[in-house]
């Protein structure tokens, strides 16, 4: 979908911890209202929310931050491709009329509220999980996705030294940013080498983080304060049977695909405009895997752009400026959006991409579904 | 805890699991467009059709792709241990997951494997692949998979 009116107006966040002590709600409270302070609105007067499953509803929202009129509210269940579909969905209520003043949020307790396989699954099918899966030991996101790593290695070759490279950039931009969970916490490739086996060819340090947090976006039709983020297009796809993996006729083909398609048509913009790119990284192969699919090297040639130092500060295509869900911490990809804006504002002290007009930002969820956005500040397309 | 086991009484996937401690491998196939189907889905994905059938089929195939678990998180599974998944000879496209039984370094993709079913508790027995020449004897006690060549036409899957 182009978008003529949305803008991001307000972002906000908490602090990203290991053990938060704070309930999903306060978290979403704190994020919220940190957000409406960036907007230059009262809280009171947002009038949608786009939540997640299984997490805060716009009831609580609605009790907690006194919304008086909550005209619009609805839940984006796409795993992690949810954020950045979500955004598109505020998007269309403000440029409908349906509300003035979205709000994306996403909290979670993600390490202290129960490791990720105890966690209830939301993914599709269940009882292909269950039934057909899990007896043979197949249960994570690791190792269902390590199963794809691995064909495409097959098909393509994948060489480790790429997968350590995504995972040190990814650490190197996390140590200029103060926010970040592993800000002060260097990777040498020594230390990613000595990553314990998690689901071969993804160890220790391929693997994203775990955290409690919560990040906040609001998106009106008219600016605040802070200069202003324009959503110029978003959209999302799915893979051929987003319910399974084992039989998809192309495992490769990924629901980014057609969603990256639809958001360079609508903007008549292409990769080489985009100044920044922030890939939702749950693995290190992912980043490679969502750069192809989006266009932003061609099919299997991903490695040259990551080897080439490509994705760094500085490189060709700088991505995930923050340290990203392998290094600054996982919310869900909302956090790449809170960073795309933060760049597109040039307020990424440290880190800033000088000039950044265009930033792309990709969501990646449950069997394979994609997100896309492109975000526009000053001096960008309209 | 004991390890995850499928519910044999779920009718979407009782003949499955009823073929392999019979030794014999059965997915579904379209009754309309003989297209075979796994996982098994209420309409056929080819041409919408609802009624289907149970076939056997050979449990042959080349390896798709494959992990190695290094970071166990179910009860039941010791680190390392492979899940596989496999493309068979015929029906062309389709895929079965299974466990591995065979050295982790000989785990390759394209190499031929082959399936039989490994019995795990009184009632449930389920699918383990492993290279033809170090398979077991198909005449060992449940080992054998039985290899009907009914399955003369060889559909496109999906
Ligand atoms: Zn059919």
């Amino acid at each position: 979908m182009a978008s003529d009116n949305a803008i991001i107006r307000g972002i906000g966040q908490t602090d990203y911890s290991r053990q938060s002590g704070r309930t999903t709600t306060l978290l979403a409270v704190q994020a919220a209202l940190a957000a409406a302070v960036d907007a230059g609105l009262d809280v009171r007067d947002l009038d949608g929310v786009v939540g997640f499953p299984h997490s805060v509803a716009a009831e609580d929202l609605v009790s907690n931050l006194g919304l008086r009129a909550l005209r619009f509210s609805s839940t984006v269940a796409m795993g992690g491709a949810s954020s950045v579909a979500a955004v598109g969905q505020a998007a269309l209520a403000v440029e409908s009329g349906r509300a003035d003043h979205v709000l994306v949020v996403r909290a979670r307790n993600g390490n202290s509220g129960g490791r990720i396989h105890q966690r209830p699954s939301q993914l599709p099918a269940q009882h292909f999980r269950t039934q057909l899966e899990h007896p043979y030991g197949w249960n994570t996101a690791a190792q269902r996705y390590a199963m794809m790593a691995r064909r495409y290695d097959y098909e393509h070759g994948l060489d480790r030294q790429v997968l350590a490279e995504i995972a040190l950039a990814a650490r190197s931009h996390a140590n200029r940013n103060p926010a970040a969970m592993m800000h002060e916490r260097e990777l040498t490739m020594e230390k990613y080498l000595a990553g314990r086996m998690i689901a071969d060819p993804y160890t220790l340090y391929d693997c994203c983080l775990e955290t409690d947090g919560a990040c906040a976006v609001i998106v009106s039709r008219h600016a605040g304060p802070a200069p202003s983020v324009r959503v110029l297009a978003v959209a999302e796809g799915r893979p051929e049977t987003p319910d399974d993996l084992t039989n998809r006729p192309d495992l490769l083909r990924i629901g980014l695909e057609p969603a990256a398609r639809e958001v360079w048509e609508c903007t008549g913009l292409g990769p080489t405009d985009m100044d920044a790119a922030m890939i939702y990284d749950c693995f290190t192969f992912e980043v490679l895997h969502q750069l192809e699919a989006a266009g932003f090297a061609p099919d299997g040639l991903g490695s040259e752009l990551v080897a080439s130092g490509g994705i760094r500060l500085g490189g060709q295509l700088p991505v995930n400026t923050h340290g990203g869900l392998l290094s600054e911490g996982h919310l869900s990809g909302l956090n790449h959006v809170l960073e795309a804006v933060r760049q597109l504002r040039a307020d990424a002290p440290g880190r800033q991409v000088e000039g950044a007009r265009h930033i792309a930002v990709t969501g990646w969820g449950d069997l394979g579904d994609g997100s896309m956005t492109v975000l526009a500040g000053q001096g960008g397309a309209r | 805890m004991t390890r995850p086991l499928p519910d044999l009484h779920n009718h979407e996937f009782a003949e499955h699991w009823a073929g392999l401690s019979q030794g014999r491998v059965r997915i579904r196939r379209c009754r309309s467009c003989g297209r075979h189907a796994w996982p098994p889905r209420p309409t056929c994905r080819a041409c919408f059709s609802l009624d289907h059938e149970w076939v056997d089929v050979e449990p042959h195939g080349t390896l798709y792709s494959w992990t190695v678990v290094g970071h166990a998180t179910l009860p039941g599974f010791e680190s390392p241990y492979a899940v596989v998944l496999v493309e068979l000879t015929a029906p062309v496209g389709v895929r079965l997951l299974g466990s591995y039984d065979g050295e982790l370094a000989d785990l390759k993709i394209g190499q031929p494997l082959t399936a039989r079913p490994v019995q795990v508790t009184d009632e449930v027995h389920l699918l383990s692949w492993s290279h033809p020449e170090t398979s077991k004897n198909p005449d060992d006690t449940d080992g054998a998979v039985a290899t009907d060549d009914h399955d003369t036409e060889v559909g496109e899957y999906q």
